[in-house]
């Protein structure tokens, strides 16, 4: 740090220049009072800084330090006794060119004058406030957080030489000085008398020694810069000679004799006035806070949400990988009660990248049990409320807006539902396989069985991790479908939502009672069905084995098992695991049907939606059934009464 | 006297002047010898003020301390300031630490007024991979007590802090402050005080968080 120094003929007085501190809460007040006071207005308005009090001061203080806090603004000089304020202003201006634009050099002269004027002005009593100001330049980018800003404290210069720095007499004065600044509301120049001090700058008198209370303790004998405004006004007054303590609180008080250079000083005229604050560097320049990182709501709830997922890494599980989670591209099928739960347990694990899928509208009935969802969103879009998958996206986006959603209204395909409109089910079929491929899970939470059916297969042909959540009135079916591995054991991969039915599903909407058109169920259970659900995920991309780890405690990971199915009851508040492998004539995930999907693709999604039984013809489950009705029809046949029995039976 | 293991609103505020130089006197940046690249690392304490609130009000007075440090070397990309600030929070009826890091870029460029600026990390990974070392940080980004990002308790403004969170510190400490070798009856308040402070400083203050910068005690307390 360069200490500014003015030349004399004898010896130098250097002065320590002052340090400006801003803590960060100063800048959210100004940009707070900018927004809803200043607005463009970038006349001077009054701040005011703080420092340690003088007798508080250590070692450490080697600067003088003036803070300014977000009690700059306060109206009022009052501080607490620790500190001493400083009085001054801030010019906001509204644009960066005008923040460059402005003569630094004119502009500090100008508060220079301010200063001279006030001090020509002899009916002006001055207090240390008045002498030494502080001043602010500042612009507030408001978009970035960014503050550019730059202190001066204008001084204005005498020609003063030391001509001795020697004095016996200063020791005797310590003591009342202290007392003084102990207890005495603060004075930063003064005379001492006989035990008397003179405060008041037109009653200063010749031959009293003066007392100026340092803001630093600097190593070298360099007061703070401060003194130099005092100094000038005694030369303004006709002081040419004077004895001076600098008073400092650690026992490294110093006394100067001064002489004015008169050929130097010209009472009437603008002395030269410094004071704008050095760069630690120690060039002239302005300073930036960017403060993004500490302000921007949405940089905060970024940081947050990591933050406290690191926390449970941290505390409970340090081999936790958040990153793979948060990484995961997410597909939930059905933007309803499963859904709005099922996306909300994502974020809170991290996820930022989901996708909705639905093709309804927000209904009267959905708010209340679909927390994405709320009354106005029932009657918008022209009373006939927002398509429930763009609102979801949206929705997730103002509950954190780190968070990548999207929504697609689109129906996806159901078995047992002709195609009657080919070209618009065959785009949504292309639209579910383009989304397929795009993300990396995909979850099952429609409100019907045979929409089921078409994700099921496309989840396994393109090896996606395939959840699925499902609720009866009082009870929930969670489970996660096997994908198929590289290995060739298959007849052990884990099985699918149909794997367990002899017969493809059919439509089970048209004939609903409107009792069964809705999924009617205990509030509760979609909330039950959807944590589990997520905590499965959580689960699975946690093991070393991901999606082909095996289910049971053999194979836990670091968050425990990483069952297949989980079946939760109401009536009697139970939950079991199940496993099953996969069918090998399942209508959905066997290897027949993903074999046949990726040949012929949309057409073979055609032949299975227009005829159910060609699909049961295609993973043998017809096969199955005749195989069925046959070992039946031969067992009623070994069941008939022969015609010889029948002779028998007739004696 | 400390009573329960425990220090109140009141001792905080009769004794936080002492704990302050002590502080000041005592903290260092120990370089561990194993890591010789933080050895040139140096240590300044660049500001400390005092700030007391709630004065002229019923409500009971409010201190707290900020502190700011700064650590500079060759091995660091930039000067890293540490902003810290101490107070006592009445619901925990414990001490509490705020903290924020700064990369100081000031030091080292000038003139370009983009780069001569002061930014927060409030990445703890950024923390991590560029101060490790100097800050003796485990790489396994454990940071110790549980940090979380809140707004300051007694600064009112909506910009945050690093906070460590106070939930297990009065348990914590009352274990340390009731082991047989802490306090000494005839110790006064304001070494028992102090020696909860100190304590407080390595678990749950700024040395719990980065064991470099350590309070290190002669022996007059």
């Amino acid at each position: 740090m360069s200490n500014v120094s003015t030349t004399t003929e004898n010896k130098h007085l250097k002065f320590t220049p002052i340090q400006s501190f801003v803590e960060s809460s100063f800048f959210t007040k100004l940009s707070e009072l900018k927004l809803n006071e200043f607005k463009l207005d970038s006349t001077k308005k009054q701040i005011k800084g703080f420092s340690t009090h003088p007798r508080r001061l250590n070692k450490f203080n080697d600067h003088p330090t003036i803070n300014f806090d977000y009690s700059s603004f306060d109206k009022g000089l009052n501080v607490d006794d620790s500190n001493i304020s400083w009085k001054g202003y801030v010019y906001n201006v509204n644009t960066i060119e005008e923040f460059k634009d402005i003569d630094k050099q004119a502009t500090l002269k100008r508060w220079g004058t301010e200063i001279f004027d006030k001090i020509k002005d002899s009916s002006a009593d001055l207090g240390y406030e008045c002498i030494n100001k502080v001043h602010l330049l500042a612009f507030c980018d408001l978009k970035k957080y960014k503050f550019y800003y730059w202190f001066a404290f204008p001084t204005l210069h005498s020609p003063w030489n030391i001509i001795r720095s020697e004095e016996d007499i200063v020791e005797s004065f310590i003591p009342s000085i202290k007392d003084f600044v102990d207890t005495s509301k603060f004075v930063q120049f003064f005379q001492i008398g006989d035990g008397n001090m003179i405060e008041r700058i037109l009653d200063f008198q010749d031959n009293k020694v003066f007392v100026f209370i340092d803001t630093c303790l600097s190593q070298e004998c360099a007061p703070s810069v401060q003194l130099k405004n005092y100094l000038y006004i005694l030369a303004h007054k006709g002081f040419e000679e004077i004895d001076l303590i600098i008073y400092r609180n650690n026992g490294s008080s110093f006394f100067w004799k001064l002489q004015l250079d008169k050929n130097k000083f010209t009472i009437n005229e603008v002395p030269k006035i410094l004071g704008w604050e050095r760069l630690s560097s120690g060039k002239f320049g302005p300073r930036l806070a960017d403060l993004g990182s500490l302000i921007d709501p949405q940089e905060l709830a970024k940081q947050a949400v990591d933050l406290n997922l690191k926390l449970m890494k941290w505390r409970i599980a340090p081999n936790l990988d958040l990153n793979l989670i948060k990484n995961q591209r997410v597909l939930l099928l059905g933007a309803g009660t499963l859904g709005s739960y099922v996306s909300r347990a994502l974020m809170g694990w991290g996820v930022r990248n989901i996708t909705f899928v639905d093709n309804g509208r927000i209904s009267y009935s959905n708010p209340v049990r679909q927390p994405l969802f709320s009354f106005k969103d029932c009657y918008s879009d022209e009373g006939q409320g927002e398509w429930k998958a763009i609102r979801a996206a949206n929705m997730l986006k103002e509950i954190f807006p780190d968070v990548q959603s999207k929504g697609y209204n689109l129906e996806v395909p159901m078995i047992g539902h002709p195609v009657n409109d080919e070209q618009k089910q065959k785009s949504n079929f292309d639209k579910l396989s383009d989304l397929f491929d795009d993300h990396d899970i995909v979850f099952l939470l429609m409100d019907s069985r045979e929409a089921r059916w078409l994700p099921t297969v496309l989840g396994l042909a393109k090896d996606k991790i395939v959840l699925n959540a499902a609720l009866g009135f009082d009870s929930y079916l969670v489970m996660r479908h096997g994908n198929i591995s590289q290995e060739s054991n298959d007849h052990l991969r884990l099985g699918c939502y149909f794997c367990n039915d002899v017969v493809a599903p059919n439509d089970s909407l048209s004939d609903r009672t409107l009792d069964q058109m809705c999924t009617v169920t205990r509030p509760g259970v979609a909330l039950m069905a959807s944590s589990l659900v997520v905590e499965l995920l959580v689960s699975i991309l946690q093991h070393p084995r991901k999606q082909y780890a095996e289910p049971g405690p053999a194979n836990s990971s670091i968050l425990g098992e990483v069952p297949h199915q989980i079946r939760g009851f109401l009536h009697n508040y139970t939950q079991n695991k199940l496993q099953t492998p996969n069918y090998k004539h399942c209508s959905a995930c066997s290897k027949y049907v993903i074999d046949k999907l990726n040949e012929l693709g949309w057409v073979f999604v055609k032949n299975c939606l227009n005829d159910v039984a060609y699909l049961e013809e295609t993973c043998g489950l017809l096969k199955v059934q005749q195989e069925a009705d046959l070992a039946s029809s031969e067992l009623l046949k070994d069941l008939e009464l022969s015609d010889d029995d029948d002779s028998e039976w007739l004696d | 006297m400390i009573k329960d293991g425990r220090i109140t609103n009141c001792q905080f505020n009769d004794h936080i002047d002492e704990f302050n130089e002590l502080l000041l006197q005592n903290l260092r940046l120990v370089t561990s010898n194993s890591n010789s690249e933080i050895s040139d690392a140096n240590f300044d304490i660049i500001n400390n003020y005092k700030k007391e609130l709630n004065l002229n009000t019923k409500i009971q007075k409010k201190i707290y301390m900020l502190t700011r440090i700064c650590i500079s070397g060759f091995s660091l990309p930039t000067s890293l300031l540490v902003d810290f600030t101490i107070s006592y929070d009445d619901f925990y009826m414990v001490p509490v630490l705020y903290f924020r890091v700064f990369q100081d870029s000031s030091r080292s460029i000038g003139g370009n007024i983009d780069e001569a600026g002061v930014t927060p990390i409030t990445s703890t990974e950024e923390l991590i991979s560029n101060y490790y070392s100097v800050l003796n940080l485990n790489d396994d980004l454990n940071l110790g007590p549980t940090i979380t990002l809140d707004s300051h308790h007694l600064i009112y403004d909506s910009s945050v802090w690093f906070y460590i969170h106070p939930c297990e510190t009065l348990r914590t400490l009352k274990e340390f402050m009731e082991a047989d070798n802490i306090l000494f009856t005839c110790d006064s308040e304001q070494a028992q005080v102090l020696k909860y402070l100190c304590i407080w400083y390595a678990t749950y203050g700024l040395g719990g968080i980065f064991p470099s910068i350590s309070l290190r005690l002669s022996l007059q307390v």
